[in-house]
């Protein structure tokens, strides 16, 4: 939020204090910075601000998760309690979504779902000397993610059951007039899974951010223009905003990884409903 | 959009990629199993903990079943003796009463036996005496001398009519 104000105010403070709208864009915390550029096998690996954001994201999860265990007590501490709330909780939506033989799969939708988490998360809080930024913003990285849950769905679906997977295409119970119809209708809903899956989260959390960033230029537009009571009022939407975002960050993380279990219960159980 | 710059592309993918797969080893091979020890070795404590009080349960259950049986026991047993005392104690009373009875009926008879007699003896006394003083009487107002044996004749005549 703080980062907001300090590139709204420099907006408008390099208008000579009259905010005429240019000056400031909403867009630019989506911007990649390249910290170290790095070059490998003729690509750019450069190490930007959005692999620093995921290296402390992830960071910070799993120091929080070995932490919480560490000396851990039957009767748990908050911390730890936190820990294993978090465990139970990815623990039942794959066993609810996925049923029993989804469990081999649990830590890879753990993986995603705090993967996801933390990002979002973390994208609402401002790190002094870094800013605010979101990874989970850029739609590159989570059609990466709702790729990799496609492809890894699908082969699991072939590898278990070989040609059997098509039935997926063809559900039971549907009239032979209705079949093709249907058949086509499966397919290309199947198709644009990972479509859907990272364009959700993606514009889910553009959106957010861009509304914040928004409002902060409100807030100093009008405190500075106007004064500094009418600067309140947009003030309170960001901060009810806030709270909208971060149940946005954690419903859509959510989301994400349910999709994900019911992909994969799709592959595990094809032509069994 | 600074999200659809494809030169961007390939340092995101390329660091996601790293990033992910060294986040899922961190926590496939260290957080996780951590926290499922933790959880399995609370459900194998809490399932001890239940056995164990399912047990002391049963223990508790038995011994309440033993110490019930022998207050039974001790019940049937204290009867058992106050009934054997009672039952000793009446045959013996009933026993001390019986002679008593038979001692006193034939205390009784004999003392009727010895009134019977004395009145017997008495009432002959009294006849002989009668007669002595009615033939002494005979004689002195008639002057006939009559014989004992007659007097009682007569006078037992007379008692009759």
């Amino acid at each position: 939020m703080i980062d907001w104000f300090i590139s709204a105010a420099h907006a408008a403070t390099q208008d000579g204090g009259h905010h005429g709208g240019g000056g400031f864009d909403p867009m630019h915390q989506f911007v990649i910075n390249r910290y170290t550029p790095i070059e490998l096998f003729g690509y750019d690996a450069s190490f930007t601000n959005a692999s620093l954001w995921m290296v402390i994201a992830t960071t910070l999860v799993t120091a929080f998760l070995v932490f919480s265990t560490a000396g851990a007590k039957l009767v748990p501490g908050r911390l730890q309690s936190l820990g294993e709330i978090s465990y139970e909780f990815v623990a039942n939506m794959v066993r609810q979504n996925a049923g029993t033989s989804g469990m081999p799969y649990f830590p890879i939708i753990f993986t995603l779902f705090m993967f996801i988490l933390s990002l979002n998360l973390l994208g609402m809080i401002p790190i002094p000397g870094l800013g605010q930024f979101t990874v989970t913003s850029h739609i590159i990285v989570t059609f990466a993610l709702a790729a990799f849950v496609f492809v890894g769905v699908t082969l699991i679906g072939i590898f278990k059951h070989g040609f059997g997977f098509l039935k997926l295409f063809v559900p039971s119970g549907v009239p032979i007039a209705l079949l093709p119809l249907i058949s086509v209708i499966e397919i290309i809903s199947y198709f644009t899974r990972p479509i859907s899956l990272s364009v959700r989260l993606f514009a889910n959390m553009m959106a957010g951010h861009t509304m914040l960033a928004v409002f902060g230029s409100f807030v100093v537009g009008l405190g500075v223009n106007v004064g500094l009571a009418a600067g309140g009022v947009p003030l309170i939407f960001m901060v009810l905003l806030m709270g909208l975002e971060i149940l946005i960050a954690f419903l859509q993380a959510y989301v994400f990884a349910v999709l994900s279990c019911i992909y994969l219960s799709d592959s595990l159980h094809a032509g069994s409903h | 959009m600074p999200q659809l710059q494809p030169g961007d592309f390939a340092p995101q993918l390329i660091w996601l990629a790293i990033i992910f797969t060294l986040f899922y080893i961190a926590l496939s091979r260290l957080a996780l199993p951590r926290i499922a020890r933790v959880l399995a070795d609370r459900k194998a404590k809490l399932d001890g903990d239940l056995s164990a009080a399912r047990e002391a349960q049963a223990a508790a259950d038995q011994q309440a079943q033993i110490y019930e049986s022998e207050l039974a026991n001790a019940k049937a047993k204290g009867n058992g003796t106050i009934r054997s005392a009672r039952e000793k104690l009446e045959a013996e009373l009933n026993d001390k009463r019986r002679v008593l009875e038979a001692e006193l009926a034939a205390k009784a008879a004999e003392t009727e036996n010895k009134v019977k007699a004395v009145l017997e003896k008495a009432s002959s006394q009294m006849e002989a005496m009668t007669a002595d003083v009615v033939s002494d009487i005979v004689k002195e107002l008639a002057g006939i001398d009559v014989t004992e044996n007659e007097v009682r004749e007569a006078l037992r005549q007379g008692s009759k009519e």
